[in-house]
């Protein structure tokens, strides 16, 4: 317990570029230490038992990055074909999917993002109009304070300048409290490799935007349903669409406010929770919500008995395994 | 709200010009496009300009021309006749969508003005979406109307 490492800002957990998912896979494995693990326990228990306002989380870093970049999804212009769905596939280096991409079965039930498809598109009746479908494209939305990265109790998620939350699936233990924490119901579990634990999502292909590139969905996209940008400029543009075609829009840009703001915003044509996206939220950040919680419950304490067991199980099946 | 400016604006201008410009009518209108800024990833599209020219009705449903960043003046598109103002566009004069719309797809692309692909395609999709073809109800519409995947195409053709 003495030995508290220092408290690196959010962003030091994953190397620079470093994917935590797909390609890079392999390149960027960092064995799993025992070690590190406890310490980052002994951490944020720490920090706790002292009382101080624990600083693990990624809140409030975040209005010092005003250049970081966002999504902007018009969900008025998407005609559900795919293709972003395919895109993302690839540039994951994802499997490819049972049921072809250009199946149109798939619209039957609504699907979530997996481990193996990090966007998906689902199809909503048009309330105006029953021969054009709606659509919503669903995946990780990055929020500003992300709940899972105040969830997570060994850090395995850090909110980048760019904008993304990314995940650093060498750290994680299989906990899941992220999966109960995300208002979206986003991070997936990887159930195929029940001995690795590991949690999945979108990436907001961080390794490519690093590049100077744009995510592989908003490249891809036949009609400019998805586009990429500095997150101030999408807001801005999204308001001058709304106020050129108060018709076409409803006049609210899902993910300015809501959690505290997502780097994932959106336009639609009926009201957001038409096409199922969670209403009421509240505009706080989760992060201080569950950072109340977390400081009048030293949860991680109360638990580590059984998160210790569970750590161990799974470091013994790596190291079994390597 | 633009469209008023705009009549205000041609109304004003034909009270001030005589009827000239005969000349700069319909000609010059392409009967068969190839639209081939995909072609890394499908064969060209070919496009049936005339025929679309002739269920439109007009030009503007696509070659939209004004509330761009276009400022030259009313003569050079149009017939300064008032009988024939509307229609009558110099098409020489109109200019393809790449001149505006840019193809590369970087930070902030199409976030103000739709890349090109974006562009054509909702311009198409202002009809073809539900109606002709079953774009926007299956993902399979977009092979079955108008695109061959490229590494398909150069197969079918050594058949
Ligand atoms: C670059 C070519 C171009 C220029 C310059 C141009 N127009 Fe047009 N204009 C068009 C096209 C194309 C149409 C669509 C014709 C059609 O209805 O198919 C059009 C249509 C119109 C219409 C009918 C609009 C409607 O909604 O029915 C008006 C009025 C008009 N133009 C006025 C003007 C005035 C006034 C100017 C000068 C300020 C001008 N235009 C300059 C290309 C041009
Ligand atoms: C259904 C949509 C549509 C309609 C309606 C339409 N066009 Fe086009 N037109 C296009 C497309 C798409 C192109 C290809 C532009 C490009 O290559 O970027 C084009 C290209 C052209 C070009 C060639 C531009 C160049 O320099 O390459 C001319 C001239 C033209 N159209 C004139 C007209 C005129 C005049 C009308 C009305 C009488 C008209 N078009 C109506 C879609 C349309
Ligand atoms: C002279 C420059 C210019 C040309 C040529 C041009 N565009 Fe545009 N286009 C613009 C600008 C500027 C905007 C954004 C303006 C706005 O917000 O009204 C735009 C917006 C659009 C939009 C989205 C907004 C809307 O009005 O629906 C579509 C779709 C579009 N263009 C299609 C086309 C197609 C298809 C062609 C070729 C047939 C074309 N454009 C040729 C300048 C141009
Ligand atoms: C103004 C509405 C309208 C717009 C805009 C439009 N289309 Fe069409 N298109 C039609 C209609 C109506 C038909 C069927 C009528 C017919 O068979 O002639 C059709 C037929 C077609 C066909 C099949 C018949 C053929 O011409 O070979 C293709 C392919 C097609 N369109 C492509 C396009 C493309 C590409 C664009 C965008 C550049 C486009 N359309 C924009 C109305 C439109």
């Amino acid at each position: 317990m003495a030995d508290i490492p220092k408290r690196n800002i959010p962003g030091g957990n994953v190397p620079e570029g470093q994917h935590p998912s797909g390609k890079n896979e392999e390149a960027g494995k960092a064995t799993l230490s025992r070690r590190r693990v406890l310490q980052t326990l002994a951490a944020a228990g720490g920090a706790t038992l002292v009382g101080a306002s624990a600083e693990v989380f990624a809140d409030n870093k975040i209005k010092g990055w005003p250049d970081r970049k966002g999504m902007l999804t018009d969900l008025t212009e998407c005609v559900g074909c795919r293709t972003c769905e395919k895109a993302c596939n690839r540039a994951n280096g994802l499997p490819e999917p049972e049921v072809p991409f250009d199946e149109k079965s798939v619209f039957e039930k609504k699907r979530r993002p997996t481990a193996s498809a990090y966007t998906v598109v689902n199809r909503y009746e048009n309330p105006k109009s029953s021969d054009k479908p709606l659509y919503r494209k669903v995946q990780c939305n990055h929020c500003n304070e992300p709940g899972c990265a105040s969830a997570c109790p060994v850090r395995a998620y850090t909110k980048t300048p760019e904008g993304a939350v990314l995940y650093n699936k060498d750290v994680c233990f299989g906990c899941r409290y992220c999966m109960v924490a995300c208002p979206f119901y986003v991070p997936a579990y990887d159930y195929e490799s029940a001995l690795d634990p590991r949690i999945v999502k979108c990436t907001m292909c961080h390794g490519r935007v690093k590049n100077g590139g744009i995510p592989a969905c908003a490249e891809a996209c036949p009609v400019g349903a998805v586009t990429f940008g500095k997150r101030s400029d999408l807001i801005r543009a999204a308001r001058e669409r709304i106020r050129k075609n108060p018709d076409r829009y409803v006049d609210h840009i899902f993910g300015e406010y809501e959690v505290g703001g997502t780097s994932w915003l959106y336009l639609s044509g009926v009201p957001f929770d038409r096409l199922d996206f969670p209403a009421n939220l509240v505009e706080k950040p989760l992060v201080e919500q569950t950072k109340g919680f977390l400081s009048a419950v030293p949860l991680v304490l109360t638990i580590w008995p059984a998160l210790l067991g569970m750590c161990y199980a799974s470091t013994r099946n790596k190291e079994g395994k390597e | 709200m633009k469209n008023a400016t705009v009549v205000v604006m041609a109304i004003a201008l034909w009270a001030g010009v005589s009827a000239a410009g005969e000349k700069a009518g319909v000609g010059n209108v392409p009967k068969e496009l190839v639209l081939g800024s995909l072609s890394r990833v499908y064969e060209p599209v070919r496009f049936n300009h005339s025929g679309h020219v002739s269920t439109a009705g007009g030009c503007a449903d696509c070659h939209h021309q004004h509330g761009s960043t276009d400022v030259r003046s009313c003569t050079q598109c149009h017939r300064t006749d008032p009988s024939a103002f509307k229609k009558n566009v110099n098409a020489g004069m109109l200019k393809p969508c790449r001149e505006c719309h840019s193809a590369s797809a970087g930070p902030g692309a199409g976030i103000d003005r739709p890349t090109l692909k974006a562009a054509y395609h909702q311009a198409c999709f202002k009809c073809h979406r539900g109606d002709v073809g079953t774009v926007g109800k299956d993902p399979k519409g977009c092979t079955e109307m108008c695109h061959v995947p490229a590494a398909q195409a150069r197969l079918d053709g050594k058949k």
